[in-house]
């Protein structure tokens, strides 16, 4: 059976592939337009629910007056709300996932969830400590066997302050000889990242990334 | 009025049924089938091998359409006063030579003509609707220009010597000017179909020339009542209709061929989720949840 999922993510470095020009909401994403957030719920999803990945089809979400919501859109309840609104039953995905950074915000998840907890969909609030690059940063070894470069151990994913990660990221990214090779987009890189990257390390490694698939298995 | 339409085998309407209210907008990216389906209602007009589906020609184009007092008429058919205006802003602001004009051509180009034909009761409507739209003015009327030719005359309100030629004043002003002069027609058509109908207009404006077309679709102001069909990508135009008015157009991603989708106002979630966006069509619509957007 497949499971239609849409997947709302504050930057493009989660959700955006290579496709500039995004299906429709309720359309299928193809496999190029998924960016490292998209990839890392499919993997989160085989491993809370067993949905085979081939089974999981990512559709594209909904907009904001016609563009794509993003940082401080999935922080708005009433913008959050619209954003897990259909008007159609039948264009309702299986499962809508918000994947936000806490910004130092140790309340963020707890609110958010409680903006949409009347909303009739099934959806998960993810909230990465303290922002998604933590999570691509919690496995060195993939990170550097997709990179194929190295740098100093900065200290454990989640308890980097906030923007380190995502500073952490691009400059790994920024020296690694594959970017290069790849024209110097970012994008397939950090997919790699969340492709190979293990995730018994990530579990134990991001506590929110646990709660995160504890969340997939309960919903 | 037509109540609905069915299509097949029509360019880019490969098989379609559309229904339609007094007052009807479709709405829709570029190229998503609302200039045809406009041209598909035509009566009168008989398509050939090279219009169907993808010109294959293998079938040919069928047309039918209910009509209150007909039943079902398949086209081409005569009896329907049918007419799509897309109103030219240039061809809009040409002087016309002096002839009687009873009805507003599609491009608009004969407007001096069909204002100055108008009788003087209904020429002085227009002056007072449009002062009222676009109160920077607080006449208009059409004295000759050169030999034989009419020009448009719009005065200045606050300045009451000074006045203004087509060329100086805005798009918004000669499109309303143009929407109101189509209620005045001699012979009234059954069914006016209008492209675009935003351009150039201010959003609270819209509202304003929509309750003038929606009047006209009761009969207000004219001699009969007139069924209107609007293609338009606006959504502030969206604010000022009923959700179930409104048709959104969209192509079907596996073979091109055009989807034509309803609000579901009639489902038990409906409210609850056009609640949620605060009663706004517009931005229900730029949501993408009712279909009519681009990649749809």
């Amino acid at each position: 059976m497949t499971h239609r999922v849409v997947l709302y993510a504050e930057g493009a470095g989660e959700r955006r592939g290579t496709l500039s020009m995004l299906p429709a909401p309720g359309e299928a994403l193809p496999e190029e337009a998924l960016g490292a957030g998209h990839i890392l719920v499919r993997r989160a999803l085989e491993r809370a629910c067993g949905v085979p990945p081939a089974a999981t089809r990512f559709e594209a979400p909904l907009r904001l007056r016609g563009r794509m919501a993003s940082g401080s859109d999935l922080h708005d309840g009433i913008s959050l709300r619209k954003l897990l609104t259909w008007f159609n039953r039948s264009q309702q995905p299986h499962l809508a996932v918000v994947l936000v950074d806490a910004d130092g915000d140790s309340q963020r998840k707890r609110r958010l969830e409680a903006y949409v907890a009347t909303l009739p969909c099934a959806k998960v609030i993810a909230v990465a400590v303290q922002e998604f690059e933590a999570w691509l940063l919690a496995d060195v070894k993939a990170i550097q066997a997709t990179l194929g470069s190295h740098r100093p151990f900065v200290g454990p994913a989640e308890k980097l302050a906030p923007r380190v990660a995502k500073d952490e990221l691009n400059a790994w990214i920024a020296a690694s000889p594959s970017a290069a090779e790849q024209g110097g987009d970012p994008s397939d890189l950090r997919r790699a990242i969340a492709g190979r990257c293990d995730l018994d390390v990530l579990t134990r490694e991001c506590p929110a990334f646990a709660d995160f698939v504890s969340d997939l298995r309960s919903c | 009025m037509i109540r609905s339409a069915k299509i097949t085998n029509f360019r880019c309407l490969r098989d379609v049924e559309v229904t339609f209210e007094p007052l009807t907008v479709l709405v829709g990216p570029n190229a998503s089938g609302k200039t045809t389906l406009l041209q598909a209602l035509t009566p009168d007009a008989s398509w050939g091998p090279s219009e169907t589906w993808q010109k294959r020609g293998e079938r040919p184009v069928e047309i039918a359409l209910s009509i209150d007092g007909r039943g079902l008429v398949a086209l081409p058919s005569g009896g329907l006063q049918y007419r799509v205006m897309r109103l030219d802003l240039e061809a809009l602001r040409r002087p016309n030579q002096v002839h009687v004009a009873h009805e507003l051509s599609a491009d608009g180009a004969n407007l001096t003509s069909a204002f100055a034909t108008l009788p003087r009761t209904s020429q002085a409507e227009v002056a007072r609707q449009l002062c009222g739209l676009v109160p920077v003015f607080s006449d208009v009327d059409a004295p000759p220009f050169s030999s034989g030719h009419l020009r448009l005359r719009f005065r200045d309100r606050w300045a009451p010597s000074v006045d203004y030629s087509p060329n100086d004043v805005s798009d918004g002003t000669m499109l309303v000017m143009a929407l109101l002069v189509l209620q005045h027609q001699k012979t009234p058509v059954d069914v006016l179909a209008i492209e675009e109908p935003e351009r150039g207009l201010h959003p609270w404006l819209l509202g304003e020339v929509i309750k003038v077309l929606r009047a006209m679709t009761k009969g207000e102001g004219v001699p009969r009542k007139m069924q209107i069909i609007l293609a338009t990508h606006s959504a502030e135009l969206l604010e000022f209709v009923e959700p179930h008015e409104v048709r959104f157009f969209g192509r079907d991603t596996t073979d091109g061929s055009v989807r034509v989708q309803e609000a579901p106002t009639r489902t038990p979630e409906w409210c609850a989720a056009f609640d949620e966006y605060r009663r706004s069509l517009g931005e229900a619509w730029l949501s993408g949840g009712l279909g009519g957007v681009p990649g749809a």
